[in-house]
């Protein structure tokens, strides 16, 4: 699927490159940028392909390019294709496409197994109702004795010779019936259909034609098999098929033909190029096997070549195969030979005074056989036919092939052309076996300096065309006008252009901009009339498009053409113009154009606002006065000194003592307690401990505290 | 307690040792008995707040308790650190909210705790279970520590009385029924415990009680915003003990370490933070630590010289205290100076000042439980309980302790603040309670003593005795208060022997008083006493009428009677939130006046601008303004906010009272107060506000009447406002920057109309219409509306097209949007289809554009 | 007029120290500490007056944890007392127990507090 719209992709490139091309219809013949596209298509992963199939299109793509690679993936292909052949379970496509191979590559393969094959490919014939198995089966017999029968020339020994001449045998004796067989299975069957086209198989309803090019490269094949002679009848409804099939073709109005399905979303539906490639596969190999001309239009034919040429350089592998096989078929074919006229350049300058060169080219770029090239007339592009010259003949340049028109008519001046051109063959019977097309028609650019002069910038009164100041100026150097003008006055500006022949000459563009200081811009076109060019801006008129902008204005002179040399953007100068203040509801000039790097660029650092830290006490301060703090503390101690505290209260008993201890212990726990809740534990772990401690330090205080008030008690009692 | 209670009594009757070992054993058994009354009360004070499960179903009631609940489930999630330093993003965008520095956490941890120790039992309750529990059960608490609070102040019988009182008292009851989960629930029991313990202190004097007392403050400062009462009455009350030289060493020890540890614990809660010291609610209690701290000197010095020498050095003492005194009020005025709003937040200030709150601050004044109260819900909250009162601070003054002078400033304090805020009613009720609980129980006491002393004692006894049981068959409530009375009697004797502390004069007075006692005849007495019990079975019936009727309702379910007098019920909240949640993106912005903004984030969980917690008047103004502006102007403020949906409630079509529209004028009033364009006088035609066909034009257009009245007279004909009694002034009038998406009998949701979010919702909407129209028929008249779609995506596309900004995206959005609008329009009503489609077709070259096409495409 | 205020202040001065030399050991200790804890507050509340109070809860930590030393010792003495008749029935250690206790939590709280 993925394929197949890369191949509807590159179709409708295709379609683009032909509706540009409408306007220059050159064909380039295939050159060496096919051939390293074809060296980036085709690159084998890990030295083989993935399918016969791919590798059979790479190397034959290669060959017909003339590029030699096989030795790179020969060694790795030849396995393969001996792999397919010997085994028995190999399917009909893979022997087919294994054979072609074998075929371009030369491994040597056995006998027995083309015959083991052989006998195959016969039976399968013989059971086959669908097309697709006849194309296999028959192509790869008729490739089996392509290669047998160039083989049996070296076999030497005796049971080589006996191989081939079993297999000729068989060959033979199966020809005739096979070949009658198909014949009459295609004619009772009737996968051809009345329009020429064919059906892949009997139930299938669907007509297609794909499957005509794979039926005629079917039925050549037989053709080619059959020793005996077939009944001519069968060959004419072939022809006849053919033509009708022609009938169908479907064409690009620059003369390119090609062939499409009818039906788009058919099951296996093949995009325009494979199908026109199947086509002419079938054809060709039906035109070769057959005498006999089939008798189609050179015309189309060369259409045919046309298209894929036309076709450029394709994006993919199946895509690059088809065109150059199919232009391959062509070249060689026994129709009718298409030869390309090309231009190296469509680009003549007349101030270089370019010669008009013209190559001629069979489709895969070799040379043509001797002809003439006539320049029948040449017509300016736009106005009707009347050609500004007679007939003339090219001068032919034998080294490097070329025909060339030394000198351009004298009649023709700057602008656009368009030249025709027609091949005269030499010899009289290459005539119908090339395709010359007739006339060709080729668009030609002719380019030139165009002059300008008598250019000059001014000022008007505006009620009276009064010139108030004027100033010429040079627009091939650089110039610096400045001016001033109020909104009353006009500006004018006005300048001459002529082609080297002296006639008038209008360009695509010339255009006056005014640029205030604030980026502001204003575009005027400028009209012409004859070679002068003017144009007159009354401010009055214009100070609602200015935008009531007084100051300065940058003025800038845009004169451009296709076939102009020397088209130019000149800074003129500026001018001072004061406006009226606007007044309100007055426009307001538009918003300029954000730069990208504002909108997508990295925006600015945001400024973290912090509150300002509190001013902290100088640290001598603090620590003293946490000294003055332990100064009461001292006191208190002196003071207990002085009062003589003593501790005799302190119960002299063991157990009490104890308690008392414990007692004071667990003070002095709870107030670490608090420290380390001070430091680092948070509220509910120190609400826990304190808790338990406090548990603790209950128990313990009441024992004492009543042991304590009891002897209290009791001295009091005493 | 009761225990100690005994020991006392059975000491104290020595006088009469025949009686001995009978009355001890009616002691015992008296205590014991009051203890399992204690139970019942408890279980009284749990039940009767379930009437709104029973009713409704165990749902969180209205606003503030869905934060609450919001913030408990957050807390029972993510664990207490992480609910420390949570800040809300899906409240008060684009602020955002530190949730974790501006609520008071009491609540949530004691629900939280509640719920994780029920887990840890193995007990799967879930948290919102637990939430609308926790009222009831600290309800229950509340009464108990009312019991003991009274206990101290009038001993056991006025303690059971006042719980008793406490237990089914209306206003308490209103904001602690079972669902109400409010910050009030807890902190009335942080509150009176608190006042428990520092009577406890007061009279005990000793540290212990003095460390409880600062941290049941602390709980109190965790719970509530109240707490500056408690640090503002307890200084009042110490320097009313000062004035009347009633200071004693105990007052220091009760009052100096409750100021230091207090406000340290204080200061610990973050909302309160460094207020404690810096605001200067909390200056008269350093005031007073001052002044106390001098008279302890002074009473110090005066006890250990000669009064000779005493003279001379008052002289010389008290002047150094005056300068001393001067000195620290002129520190504490600059401070005050310095501090802004003169150191006194606007509710406080409002406090001191009824009217300060209308005047300045809109925002505390459009609350209704802000308002000044009337006199009917004096009445409706404490019914007899106002009479009982003057009786009580009567009695309070014979003897005066300590104690009762400190509960006298307690109810007169609270009275003045209940009158300057409905709210403060729930400061109130509890004095009120333990007020009329002396009074009842001084009363019975005095009956029942003359009829004693009147019969002789054993059938006296023994005639009590069966008068209680016998009306403890009839009602078991009045069987309790009999029972405290028969607990109350031994008062005076008990009191005799502790009151031998305080001066002889007492003692005296004591005696008096008892002789004057023994002259009420008996008749007169049995009487009186089976007035007073009537009084309380009315009071019983009143409290249980309320508690079921009025004070039930969990608002955000409402029932209401329609004209034939069919009761519907109508849960349209829940339903519009639960649409929201579902119907609408993640992080859409939902705009509503600050009431729906708690419940919107906790139910409908999306992103509100305001919300109940008004911390930022200007962000409310914001919205406030839009409400009260066209709708062009209200849809730039809404767009800059980008907000996705507005949510409009309106009660005009069932009668439901408290709708935007009533609350329309605050709207007004806060947003004029900070963006002056809007004028209150505007919307008012001659000072009264109105909706009705004299309304001024600035109303007709503004953006909460349109959202509200929006095709409303598409209901009845006449397009007739239920709750304001009027037809409305302007009724057909189509919503150009709005769009309706979802209409329930109260809640409009009007999208905020943005081009991307248009098209599918309308679709939603068109489908939701069609089953409701189906249920219209079955529920009647109130679904009266038929929801044809009025497109203005067409106006919308105009005016970007204006602004030039129509891009190829957006005018693609727009078509699509149009579109689909077109297709609701086509399946609802023609012609304005057809007016939507020329649009559409002016505006965007369609090909192929034959409606079905079109709707095919969307519907 | 002033000699004889003079005097009686002399004279008033003379009474407190002897007043104050009966007064036992243990509660002239307890003046002491009451003392020393008052002193490292005022030294305490210098320093914010020169450096300003920044640290703003560990300055009221600091300063409060002093105070509410000393104001816990005033009651210590105040119960422990012997001339006071209002405690007579409570024990100087029930005093101290409670004085201990209430230590430890202002403490805690002072640790919570400081940061």
């Amino acid at each position: 699927m993925a394929r197949n719209r890369g191949r509807f992709l590159v179709l409708i490139a295709a379609a683009l490159i032909f509706s540009s091309a409408l306007a220059s219809s050159i064909f380039q013949p295939i050159s060496d940028s096919h051939r390293s596209a074809a060296l980036e298509l085709f690159n084998p992963l890990g030295g083989s392909f993935s399918s016969v199939e791919k590798t059979y299109e790479e190397l034959r793509t290669f060959e017909v390019l003339g590029i030699d690679k096989r030795s790179d993936i020969s060694t790795a292909a030849c396995q393969s294709v001996s792999e397919i052949l010997g085994s028995s379970s190999s399917t009909l496509k893979d022997l087919f496409y294994a054979l072609k191979v074998n075929g371009i590559l030369q491994c040597g393969i056995k006998e027995d197994v083309f015959e083991g094959v052989a006998s195959r490919l016969q039976a399968i014939v013989g059971g086959a109702s669908a097309l697709l198995d006849f194309y296999y089966s028959v192509g790869g017999l008729v490739l089996i004795k392509g290669q047998t029968s160039k083989d049996d020339l070296y076999l030497a020994d005796a049971e080589g010779v006996f191989r081939s001449i079993k297999l000729w045998t068989t060959l033979a004796w199966n020809s005739p019936t096979l070949s009658r067989a198909l014949l009459g299975l295609v004619a009772d069957v009737a996968l051809s259909q009345s329009d020429g086209r064919w059906r892949y198989n009997s139930n299938n309803p669907e007509s297609s034609t794909f499957a005509a090019g794979l039926a005629l490269e079917a039925l050549a094949g037989i053709v080619s098999l059959s020793s005996s002679e077939i009944n001519q009848s069968l060959i004419s409804t072939t022809k006849n098929d053919i033509l009708k099939l022609f009938d169908g073709i479907e064409k690009y109005d620059d003369g390119a033909f090609y062939f499409d399905e009818k039906l788009v979303g058919a099951r296996e539906h093949q995009g325009a190029l494979s199908t026109t490639s199947s086509v002419v596969r079938g054809l060709t190999a039906f035109a070769a096997v057959t005498s006999g001309s089939l008798n189609l239009p050179s015309g189309k034919i060369l259409g045919l070549a046309k298209f894929f040429l036309g076709i450029g350089i394709p994006g993919d592998a199946k895509d690059l195969f088809n065109q150059v096989d199919s232009l391959a078929f062509l070249e060689s074919n026994t129709v009718s030979i298409p030869l390309i006229l090309s231009l190296p350049a469509t680009v003549l300058s007349l101030t270089k005074k370019d010669a008009l060169k013209v190559k001629v080219n069979t489709v895969l770029g070799s040379n043509a056989p001797p002809l003439t090239v006539n320049l029948l007339q040449v017509l300016r592009s736009g106005s009707k036919d009347t050609s500004l010259i007679e007939s003339q003949e090219l001068k032919f340049d034998p080294e490097n092939a070329v025909y060339t028109l030394d000198a351009l008519p004298k009649s023709v001046d700057v602008g656009k052309y368009t030249f025709v051109f027609e091949m005269v063959l030499h010899d009289s019977d290459h005539k119908n076996l090339y395709a010359t097309g007739g006339q060709i028609r080729i668009p030609i650019f002719v380019t030139g300096v165009i002059e300008v002069d008598s250019a000059e910038i001014a000022v008007l009164d505006s009620d009276l065309g009064s010139i108030e100041t004027k100033k010429k100026i040079d627009l091939a150097g650089e110039n610096t006008v400045s001016l001033s003008a109020n909104h009353l006055q006009k500006l004018r500006l006005s300048f001459q252009l002529s082609t080297p022949l002296g006639h008038a000459f209008k360009p695509h563009q010339a255009i006056l901009k005014l640029t205030h200081e604030t980026k502001v811009e204003h575009m005027f076109v400028m009209g012409s009339s004859g070679k002068q060019f003017e144009i007159i801006l009354d401010f009055l008129g214009q100070v609602e498009k200015f935008f009531y902008l007084s100051g300065r204005y940058n003025v800038q002179l845009a004169v451009g053409d296709a076939v102009m040399e020397n088209s130019f953007l000149k800074a003129i100068g500026h001018v001072d113009l004061d406006l009226p203040a606007p007044p309100e509801k007055a426009p307001q000039p538009p918003a300029q154009p954000l730069d990208p790097n504002l909108i997508y660029g990295p925006k600015a650092e945001i400024a973290h606002i912090f509150r300002a830290p509190e001013k902290l006490p100088p640290k001598k301060l603090s620590l003293t006065f946490l000294g003055l703090t332990l100064l009461p503390f001292l006191g208190f101690l002196v003071g207990l000194l002085r009062l003589g505290v003593n501790l005799k209260n302190f119960p002299s008993s063991s157990v009490p003592a104890v308690f008392a201890t414990l007692f004071h212990l667990g003070i002095a726990a709870v107030l670490s307690l608090y420290m380390l809740f001070w430091l680092k534990l948070d509220l509910f772990t120190t609400l826990k401990a304190l808790g338990f401690l406090g548990a603790f330090l209950m128990f313990v205080g009441h024992r004492i505290l009543s042991h304590l008030a009891s002897s209290s008690s009791k001295l009091k009692s005493a | 307690m009761l225990e100690e209670d005994t020991r006392i009594l059975s000491m104290a009757d020595g006088e009469s040792s025949r009686e001995a070992t009978a009355r001890t054993l009616r002691n015992a058994f008296g205590n014991v008995f009051s203890f399992f009354i204690l139970l019942l009360i408890g279980i009284l004070a749990f039940s009767i707040r379930l009437f709104s499960v029973i009713k409704y179903e165990s749902v969180i009631h209205e606003f503030d308790p869905y934060f609450n609940y919001r913030v408990t489930q957050f807390l029972t999630k993510n664990g207490i650190y992480d609910f420390w330093n949570w800040f809300d993003d899906r409240t008060w965008y684009p602020l955002g909210r530190v949730i974790g520095g501006t609520v008071y956490p009491g609540l949530t941890l004691t629900a939280g705790t509640l719920w994780w120790l029920l887990n840890s039992l193995n007990i799967p309750l879930s948290v919102e279970t637990v939430c609308v529990f926790t009222a009831p059960i600290f309800s229950a608490f509340a009464s108990w520590a009312t019991y003991l609070l009274t206990k101290e102040v009038k001993g056991t019988g006025a303690g059971l009385t006042a719980a008793v009182l406490l237990a089914m008292v209306p206003s308490y009851i209103s904001r602690s029924v079972a669902g109400s989960y409010d910050n009030e629930a807890v902190a009335i029991f942080a509150l009176i415990f608190t006042f428990y313990l520092y009577i406890k202190t007061l009279n005990t004097g000793s540290l212990f009680y003095a460390t409880l007392n600062a941290l049941a403050y602390f709980y109190m400062v965790c719970s509530w915003g109240g707490y500056t009462f408690i640090i503002n009455l307890i200084p009042m009350h110490v320097l009313l003990c000062i004035v009347t030289g009633r200071y004693s060493s105990r007052l220091y020890i009760a009052y100096a370490p409750l100021v230091v540890l207090g406000t340290l614990l204080a200061a610990l809660v973050p909302v309160v933070g460094f207020n404690a010291v810096m605001t200067s609610e909390h200056f008269a209690s350093f005031l007073v630590f001052i002044i106390i701290h001098v008279v302890a000197l002074v009473y110090h010095v005066k006890g250990n010289l000669s009064p000779r020498m005493f003279k001379v050095a008052v002289t010389l003492v008290v002047s150094v205290g005056l300068v001393v005194c001067c000195a620290m009020i002129a520190v504490l005025i600059a401070l005050v100076a310095s501090s802004p709003t003169k150191g006194w937040s606007g509710r406080s200030l409002s406090l001191l000042d009824p009217t300060y709150a209308s005047k300045y601050i809109p925002i505390i004044a459009s609350v209704s439980e802000h308002q000044p109260p009337t006199w009917p819900s004096y009445f409706m909250d404490i019914n007899v309980l106002a009479f009982l009162v003057p009786a009580g601070i009567i009695a309070c003054f014979l003897p005066l302790s300590d104690a009762s002078s400190f509960v006298v400033l307690y109810i007169v304090t609270s009275v003045y603040f209940s009158g300057v805020m409905v709210r403060l009613m729930l400061v109130f009720a509890p004095a009120a309670c333990i007020m009329s609980g002396i009074a009842l129980s001084e009363a019975f006491n005095v009956l029942t003593r003359s009829i004693k002393f009147q019969l002789p004692g054993s059938s006296g006894i023994s005639q009590s005795g069966d008068t209680s049981m016998n009306t403890e068959g009839e009602q078991n409530d009045i069987a309790k208060i009999e029972k405290m009375d028969e607990t109350a009697k031994e008062r005076p004797s008990k009191k005799n022997k502790r009151k031998e502390k305080e001066p002889v004069v007492k003692a005296s007075i004591r005696f008096r008083i008892e002789r004057r006692l023994l002259v009420l005849p008996l008749e007169a007495s049995v009487i009186a006493i089976i007035l007073l019990v009537l009084l309380g079975a009315f009071y019983v019936v009143h409290c249980v009428w309320a508690a079921a009727e009025a004070y039930s309702a969990p608002s955000i379910v409402l029932t209401t009677y329609s004209r034939e007098g069919g009761l519907h019920v109508f849960d349209d909240f829940r339903e519009g939130y639960a649409w929201l949640s579902h119907n609408t993106e993640v992080d859409d912005k939902v705009a509503s006046w600050w009431d729906y903004g708690y419940q919107t984030t906790a139910m409908a969980n999306r992103t509100v601008i305001v919300d109940n917690n008004t911390w930022n008047n200007t962000h409310i103004a914001t919205v406030g303004t839009a409400m009260s502006s066209p709708e062009k102007a209200a849809w730039e403020i809404f767009n800059s906010l980008d907000v996705k949906y507005v949510l409009v409630v309106f009660g005009g079509l069932v009668g439901y009272p408290s709708d935007d529209i009533n609350k329309f004028l605050w709207m007004v009033r806060i947003g004029g107060g900070v963006f002056p364009h809007i004028k209150e006088p505007d919307y008012l035609r001659d000072g009264q506000y109105r909706i009705d066909s004299q309304a001024t034009p600035t109303m007709l257009n503004c953006l909460m009447y349109k959202l509200s009245y929006y095709r409303f007279v598409e209901t009845d004909g006449k397009a007739f406002d239920r709750v304001r009694q009027t037809e409305i002034g302007k009724k057909y009038f189509k919503l150009t920057h709005f769009e309706e998406v979802r209409i329930w009998v109260l809640v409009i949701l009007g999208i905020h109309n943005s081009p991307l979010d248009g098209s599918h919702l309308q679709i939603e909407t068109s489908k939701e219409q069609d089953s409701r129209e189906d249920q219209k028929i079955k529920i009647g008249e109130h679904e009266g509306l038929i929801f044809a779609r009025k497109k203005q995506a067409q106006l919308l596309a105009q005016k970007e097209v204006e602004q030039g900004r129509e891009t190829r995206g957006t005018s693609e959005i727009n078509y699509r949007l149009m579109c689909s609008s077109v297709c609701n329009s086509y399946n609802h009503n023609q012609e304005a289809f057809e007016r939507d489609l020329a649009g559409i077709f002016d505006h965007y070259p369609v090909k192929g554009n034959s409606v079905e096409g079109l709707c095919s495409l969307h519907v | 007029m002033a000699r004889t205020t003079s005097s009686d202040a002399q004279a008033l001065f003379h009474s407190l120290r002897s007043a104050y030399t009966s007064t036992p050991t243990s509660l002239k200790i307890i003046d002491l500490y009451v003392c020393f804890a008052v002193f490292t507050a005022i030294i305490q509340v210098v320093y914010m007056a020169v450096v300003g109070s920044f640290p703003f809860n560990s300055f009221l930590s600091g300063v409060l944890s002093c105070v509410g030393t000393a104001v816990l010792a005033v009651c210590l003495r105040i119960q422990v007392n012997k001339e006071n008749k209002e405690f007579k029935d409570l024990a100087p250690e029930r005093a101290f127990a409670d004085f201990v206790l209430c230590n430890l939590v202002l403490h805690l709280v002072i640790m919570n507090f400081l940061g």
